[in-house]
């Protein structure tokens, strides 16, 4: 019997090794390859070796407009988290511990939105965007202009009521007695007071979650801005932008510099890598949030 | 009873009752305008739309169900319908693999194994990516002639010769596949261990002392207790995998031979490449009603899951 175990034991290591290697190979292969040279790279079998630390393709690879989309989409990620736990902590709240008639009603309204898949909506929220009253040369019934197609506050204007943060957070609220409250609401606080000082300290595991949640939907947004900012350069979430930059070194023919094509994914695959290796334990929340976006 | 309480818990009992119904209609009211506005208009536009023919230079024209018949028209021998069909293809062996897959490794992964936690992250790390990045580093890596890094790698290793992958009708369908399964497969692993370790122990020690093998353990309490997450990351990965859509915008164009042309590209090349407004939203209905029972399914769960 021991014996047994101790064979499945050495398959099921050798199962996953093998199998996580090939997990991670696409990556790992782009990731070493950002630090070789192209006589190095092209020599490559298994997996390039690093060779260089590629100082002058990453300055060059930044100056091309990366940097420029880091600044914008962290700019976006700040925007989206601090929307995300705010509404989704007011609303966690109010639905968790606030009692109040059309409570369900209002609850219902919000999950059904929430099922129904993004992509769906792409056509007709463009059309929106293109109809929106009194901008981009927009009358006030939203024609005569192409509305904010093309300005950048179509990056921010979607998505400030997040229904999923506000499920996650009414879960957790629900876990916390509402003894906790009662003393604060003696000595006069109000609504912000309770949310953000009595119970946000208690809420660290899912506002991580979401705050990750969010990041990562943020930072690796590419759909909706390549339809509505295409040839607009200033406002480039990273996602998109890798396309443009990677594109001008790279064609199917032809000579190829493949470090610096690395390098350029490199450049925009790293964060979410790095908040993904730090922040692991809180991630299982976090995806059963994003699961229930649908 | 209520006279003796003292006055503070009064006052604060009559706050609770009055204050709740105005702090929480205060704070929810902008929330439902706000969120009525950006869902369920564009819900309303999409509808409309689909009864039009619109280039979004001049002004749409009313032409009722001409869209939707023209998606179920044998024209183009069936084109519509063969997108429809393939995207289905596509979930399914999506959905397959995925769940195969996935259930097998999260059963591996429940052992007590030493760096259980390293292989666990190892599978999940492509999901952390964007799928339209890696479908980018895919396409540099299948590109033909010698440009692609996976034409290189293997005449490196065995001296083949380079294969145009991006236009095999053999290898590009089963690469779309494998690609999809690659980025999602780590979220159902990560579900159906969360699933697992959610299992009484007790079971398992009851039925050893009845004789169990492993078999029987896995056949009669994992599967049956595993039943309710195999239903919902079934529903829920239907309804992700019908969106395909990385494949044919980033690396094929939908080739070769229209094998990798599927419905949620389709309704974007339509809408945004041939500037076919009304199709475009007409395809996109057609993809809600095939998958609204998923979706029902769904909204029924999340209903009973929070008491309303």
């Amino acid at each position: 019997m021991k014996r047994r175990q101790g064979i499945l034991r050495a398959l099921s290591h050798t199962l996953l090794i093998v199998t996580s290697f090939i997990m991670i190979y696409p990556v790992l292969f782009m990731a070493l390859g950002s630090f070789t040279t192209n006589d190095q790279f092209v020599e490559a079998n298994i997996l390039p070796i690093p060779n260089t630390l590629n100082i002058p393709l990453f300055l060059r690879a930044l100056n091309a407009g990366i940097w420029d989309s880091y600044v914008f989409t962290m700019i976006r990620v700040v925007f989206y988290v601090c929307i995300t736990l705010l509404v989704g902590l007011m609303g966690g709240y109010i639905f968790s511990k606030l009692r109040f008639p059309g409570k369900n009603k209002v609850f219902l309204l919000f999950l059904s939105g929430m099922v129904m898949p993004g992509i769906l909506m792409l056509v007709p929220m463009f059309l929106q965007m293109a109809w929106f009253p009194l901008a981009g040369g927009n009358n006030i019934i939203g024609q005569g202009g192409h509305g904010l197609i093309g300005e950048w506050p179509v990056l921010f204007i979607y998505g400030w009521v997040p229904a999923f943060a506000i499920f996650l957070l009414k879960q957790s609220f629900d876990m916390l007695p509402t003894e906790y409250e009662d003393a604060a609401k003696i000595d006069g606080a109000g609504i912000f007071t309770i949310i953000f000082r009595v119970y946000l300290p208690l809420l660290k595991p899912p506002v991580v979650a979401l705050t990750i949640v969010t990041f990562l939907g943020v930072w690796n947004d590419y759909l909706w801005p390549s339809l509505t900012i295409a040839g607009h350069p200033d406002y480039y979430p990273i996602a998109y932008r890798i396309q443009s930059v990677i594109l001008t070194d790279w064609s199917p023919v032809g000579t190829t510099d493949y470090p610096s094509v690395m390098v350029r994914t490199f450049l925009a695959t790293w964060p979410p890598a790095l908040v993904y290796f730090l922040l692991q334990r809180y991630f299982v929340q976090g995806l059963v949030a994003s699961g229930l976006k649908g | 009873m209520q006279q003796n309480l003292p006055w503070r818990a009064r006052l604060g009992r009559w706050y609770r009752r009055r204050r709740d119904p105005i702090v929480a209609w205060t704070f929810l009211t902008p929330m439902i305008v706000y969120f009525v506005i950006m869902t369920f208009v564009p819900l309303a536009f999409l509808i409309g739309m689909s009864f039009t023919e619109w280039n979004i230079i001049t002004p749409p024209r009313w032409v009722g169900f001409a869209n939707i018949a023209r998606v179920f028209s044998s024209a183009n021998d069936w084109f519509y319908v063969r997108v429809i069909g393939r995207t289905i293809l596509y979930a399914i062996a999506i959905l397959t693999l995925n769940i195969v897959g996935g259930f097998f490794i999260a059963l591996v992964l429940n052992q007590n194994l030493r760096a259980k936690g390293v292989y666990r992250t190892m599978w999940y790390l492509p999901a952390v990516f964007s799928g339209a990045v890696v479908a980018l580093l895919l396409k540099i890596y299948l590109a033909g002639s010698s440009q692609g890094v996976l034409n290189m790698v293997l005449y490196n290793l065995f001296g083949t010769q380079p294969i145009d992958w991006i236009y095999s009708t053999t290898w590009m369908p089963i690469i779309g596949v494998l690609f999809v399964v690659w980025q999602g497969i780590g979220f159902y692993v990560i579900f159906f261990l969360a699933g697992l370790q959610g299992i009484d122990e007790n079971l398992y020690d009851a039925a050893r002392i009845d004789g169990a093998n492993n078999r029987q353990l896995l056949r009669f309490i994992t599967i049956p207790q595993m039943v309710p997450v195999l239903l919902f990351i079934s529903v829920t990965g239907m309804i992700g995998s019908m969106q395909m859509w990385e494949v044919p915008k980033i690396i094929t164009a939908g080739g070769p031979d229209d094998l990798t042309y599927t419905l949620v590209y389709s309704i974007q090349n339509d809408a945004f490449g041939n500037l076919e407004f009304g199709m475009g939203t007409a395809q996109s209905l057609v993809l809600f009603a095939l998958l609204l029972i998923f979706i029902g399914w769904q909204l029924n769960q999340y209903r009973k899951q929070y008491n309303v």
